[in-house]
């Protein structure tokens, strides 16, 4: 059976198929994309974009030197979690394109996965 | 304070469904490691991992939990204070399952954790050394010398490694004890190598079931193995 698909609603609706559910896009989502070397950031508020964009920084180059020692090629997906929230991170298809959100309350493992879509 | 009942915990975590290693560290001090790799392996992955969680403490971020899901296997970090305890999970693991056993594993030994060293524990290289302090010494150096330098701190090492498979690790550690003291062997450090690999083997032949007793012997030859005995 082929998977349930959640995406905008404000995206074009015709030709829907039965697969797909349409929900409110999510105002905590933030998105990286890298072109040229160049880092754009959308979505979210501009204090949680650029909290966002540093703990990706972080925890790239760390997840890089782990991915060596286990013999691994790339971060698919990373939850930090402090006393405070939590943050959550999923790698895009493209080299440098992320998304996740950073939330106060705290999820589980299992929730967070699923709202990034794993 | 002894950390037999914390390295008996962390290591009973590993019999959880999916979860294919775990690492226990203060610091450099590695308390417990059962990593499906090599140990210099899992050293640097603890000197990675520590790397990164001092770089949290240096802001003052204290980091309860850290997932990090790579193409081929997770690392779940779950770290109270300057403890961290480390699953190495595969897609068949419950992370949610792991990471409230590893929090209570540090929550129930929260004491014996904070007493812990966060220092490297010296590396037992089975080598002991001499002060001549008269000629007569000379032939006591000649005596020790040739069997003092066998491997049996690897040996037993890999031996708990083992049996950690079928058992907890206090329990291995306790077996191996037993056997020992059966054996009247008074210093398996002076043990020439064909008697460590016998000593060794005795060991595995408590396992009761045959099948299983005849995979840890076959692991254990490989061990020895790459201990060159």
């Amino acid at each position: 059976m082929e998977p349930t698909r959640i995406i905008p609603i404000s995206s074009a609706r015709s030709g829907q198929p039965a697969n797909v559910i349409r929900m409110d896009p999510d105002p905590t989502l933030i998105k990286i994309e890298t072109v040229s070397g160049k880092e754009s950031i959308s979505g979210g508020d501009p204090e949680n974009a650029q909290r966002f964009s540093g703990e990706i920084h972080y925890v790239s180059y760390y997840a890089a030197r782990l991915a060596e020692t286990l013999g691994m090629h790339r971060l698919e997906a990373c939850i930090l979690e402090d006393r405070d929230g939590q943050t959550s991170i999923a790698a895009g298809q493209n080299h440098g394109s992320w998304h996740g959100s950073i939330q106060t309350s705290r999820r589980s493992i299992k929730q967070v996965l699923e709202s990034l879509g794993r | 304070m002894s950390l037999e009942p914390v390295i008996s915990a962390a290591a009973a975590l590993q019999r959880l469904d999916g979860v294919a290693g775990v690492l226990l560290f203060k610091g450099k001090h590695s308390i417990h490691r059962q990593m499906p790799f090599a140990e210099s392996r899992a050293e640097e992955l603890r000197e990675r991992l520590e790397e990164m969680l001092a770089g949290y403490r240096q802001v003052r971020r204290r980091m309860r939990q850290i997932y990090l899901e790579f193409d081929g296997g997770v690392l779940l970090i779950v770290a109270s204070e300057d403890v961290s305890l480390v699953f190495f999970l595969t897609a068949k693991a419950d992370p949610d399952l792991a990471a409230s056993a590893g929090s209570v594993l540090l929550s129930d030994h929260s004491a014996a954790l904070a007493a812990a060293s966060s220092e490297a524990k010296p590396a037992s290289t089975g080598i002991e050394e001499l002060f001549v302090t008269s000629p007569k010494a000379l032939s006591q150096i000649t005596d020790k010398a040739e069997p003092i330098v066998n491997q049996w701190g690897s040996v037993r090492k890999a031996v708990e490694g083992i049996l950690g498979k079928v058992m907890g690790r206090g329990q291995a550690s306790n077996l191996i004890d037993r056997t020992l003291e059966a054996s009247q062997t008074k210093d398996p450090y002076r043990l020439p190598a064909a008697e460590v690999k016998k000593l060794a083997a005795s060991i595995l032949e408590h396992v009761p079931n045959t099948a299983k007793r005849r995979q840890l012997l076959t692991e254990l030859e490989a061990s020895l193995a790459e201990l060159q005995l």
